[in-house]
């Protein structure tokens, strides 16, 4: 059985001959690991004078095909080293949504800003600045939403050579720029005022909603047009302690919308897969009522707890995740209890199938050498079947790992 | 009428509370009172029904809103006398990080409980929050991360205030994702708040304790 029949028969709530493995992407600094390092970090590229004032006078319409480019290798990297470190599956962005605005900020099309920061590791990475949406004139004259029609030609030319050479070796979940349609308004408009806003600006909000429909729906089905099966939604929606918003007005605002995407995928044959961080154990009825077929994260940190989860939803979804990285997945943990704490995940989740053991993340903290650990132990103790008691001595599934990289020590 | 502002906030009826302020003021409603007896017992609900789960952290906000739109009108009535009695919060979010949705959330909470917040912003170093607690004379800091990556910035505020003869007075409470009480334990904070209410309540708690 190869990775993708291994992973299809699990979102179709069937047995494979192994729990399947999923890379919920990879930051800079792990695929690095796997694939080495550049000669020169992408910080010094970066943060110098010369490309900053590059970054900061030159008109933009120069500097984007670079930095998209750079975006593109980086998006490939990522699936490349998934490859290697021999996953089943990985989460397959395609990344056009940024706008670089200056030398430290850039934007998301869909309306929210980013600093640039250095990961610890040499490389530039970003996180959430705040909202670049703060008034109904603002929103009126954002300048940066795509051509989606354009945007869904690149997601399903990106999609078409990624599949020519790593399609028949991993499964892609595909996601194409349309981030979450939740997160995105969430991002755009700033926590502070989406509650307010709902009940003060609701034809702005419904407004909103429709593009980010459009854009997920229309870049879904390009990269369905490339042959990708499995769709990923990247979507929060919820916090540590649990929902952003009340569970009706989610539904309420948000469910027709995903209720009509995956109607679509499911009307081409495809998955789709919802990946919420945060505490969403109120929400997962919410979200297998909307018909997702597999759920990502349960969060440990967000006090998420994975194994009660199966005992109530395990027969009604497939469950993506299980492996902590917040300790496990670092350099602090030891490579023995990431071992131990698989065998244990795939013992108690394993059982009747419907479960991808995964990291919860992408973080830039996550050294190769642990994900590889964890996928020796799945070759180790995940065959079907599971059952009670784990026969460690149990001989290793056939499987296609075998094109680990010398590099990851 | 100290009923209807209060059930105003319980209900969220940000649009309907400025008028009912107001009117309250006009009637000879006194400014402290409203808040005493109107405003942070409504609070006091909607943070019940959080913990309950009926109200979300929409509702909280939206609670927040409602509150802080009361606070403006009243705030312009206040006497000097009943504004240097409300406690000072100095709030960031320590330096190496730019996440500010939680901060930002108890920022309007503890406004709207009445405390005068002082809000630094996001990547924030030791030394500028050493110099606000100086200069607006805190007794408390709220610190706020998301990234695990940053939390030698925590120890060293709380190293920066140490050395400034200013640790028995000053109290710090830490939150975000990547705290707990354990971290709480390990880098000697004062409290930890596992979310906004809980962050309000330390606050409030800490503000009548000396």
């Amino acid at each position: 059985m190869n990775a993708i029949e291994r992973v299809m028969l699990t979102l179709n709530g069937k047995m494979p001959d192994r729990v399947p493995t999923f890379s919920a992407g990879m930051e800079d600094r792990t695929y690095h690991d796997v694939l080495g390092r550049p000669m020169v970090s992408q910080h010094a590229m970066f943060n110098n004078a010369l490309a900053r004032f590059m970054l900061d006078k030159v008109e933009h319409g120069l500097t984007q095909p670079v930095f998209q480019r750079i975006l593109n290798q980086r998006m490939e990297k990522r699936i490349k080293a998934a490859v290697k470190l021999g996953f089943d599956a990985t989460w397959g962005l395609y990344e056009e949504s940024f706008v670089l605005m200056d030398s430290k900020t850039i934007a998301r099309f869909s309306g929210s800003l980013f600093n640039f920061y250095d990961d610890g590791y040499g490389n530039v990475s970003y996180q959430y600045k705040g909202p670049g949406i703060t008034s109904r004139e603002e929103y009126q004259e954002w300048p940066h939403w795509p051509d989606t029609d354009q945007l869904a030609h690149n997601a399903c030319t990106f999609y078409r050579k990624m599949m020519h050479k790593y399609g028949d070796d991993i499964c892609f979940f595909g996601q194409a720029s349309g981030y979450g349609i939740f997160e995105s308004l969430l991002w755009a408009i700033g926590l502070e005022r989406l509650p307010l806003w709902i009940m003060t600006e609701e034809d702005l909000i419904k407004d909103y909603i429709r593009r980010m429909e459009e854009i997920c729906m229309k870049t879904t089905m390009a990269m369905m047009d490339a042959g990708v099966e499995v769709i990923i939604q990247s979507d929060d929606f919820a916090f540590k302690s649990g929902p952003f918003l009340n569970p009706k007005l989610i539904e309420e605002w948000f469910g027709p919308s995903y209720r009509r995407l995956i109607g679509a995928v499911h009307s081409r044959g495809g998955k789709l897969v919802l990946h919420s961080c945060g505490d969403n154990t109120l929400l997962f009825d919410t979200f297998i009522d909307w018909g997702v077929d597999g759920l990502h994260a349960y969060e440990n940190t967000s006090n998420v707890d994975i194994f009660a989860e199966k005992k109530r939803r395990g027969h009604k979804t497939v469950m993506i995740g299980g492996v902590g990285i917040d300790y496990l997945l670092t350099d602090r943990s030891r490579d023995q209890e990431v071992e131990e704490h698989v065998k244990n995940a795939i013992y108690k989740l394993g059982p009747g199938g419907r479960f991808i053991i995964a990291p919860t993340h992408s973080m830039s903290s996550i050294p190769a050498h642990k994900l590889s650990v964890m996928i020796d132990a799945v070759n180790r103790y995940g065959n079907y079947p599971i059952g009670e008691r784990h026969d460690v001595n149990r001989t290793p599934a056939t499987d296609n790992r075998k094109r680990r990289t010398e590099n990851v020590s | 009428m100290f009923l209807e502002i209060r059930e105003a906030i319980e209900t969220l009826q940000v649009e309907f509370i400025g008028g009912l302020v107001t009117r309250c003021l006009e009637q000879g409603g006194d400014p402290v009172e409203i808040i005493k007896e109107a405003i942070a017992p409504g609070l006091e609900v909607v943070g019940e029904k959080f913990e309950s789960a009926e109200y979300f952290l929409g509702e909280l906000i939206l609670a927040g809103h409602t509150a802080m739109r009361a606070m403006e009108i009243l705030e312009d009535r206040m006497t000097g006398a009943a504004n240097a009695k409300r406690e000072t919060v100095i709030l960031a979010t320590v330096k190496g990080d730019m996440h500010e949705i939680g901060k930002n959330i108890v920022a309007m909470l503890l406004k709207a409980n009445g405390f005068n917040v002082i809000d630094l912003g996001v990547d924030v170093s030791a030394a500028t929050i050493l110099q606000a607690v100086k200069e607006h004379d805190a007794r408390l800091i709220g610190l706020s991360l998301l990234l695990s990556a940053v939390v030698d910035h925590l120890k060293e505020i709380i190293d920066i205030i140490r050395k400034a003869g200013l640790r028995d007075r000053v109290k710090i409470v830490i939150g975000g994702p990547c705290t707990s009480e354990r971290l709480r334990e390990e880098l000697g904070a004062d409290a930890y708040a596992d979310d906004a209410v809980h962050g309000v309540e330390i606050f409030k708690q800490l503000s009548v304790s000396d």
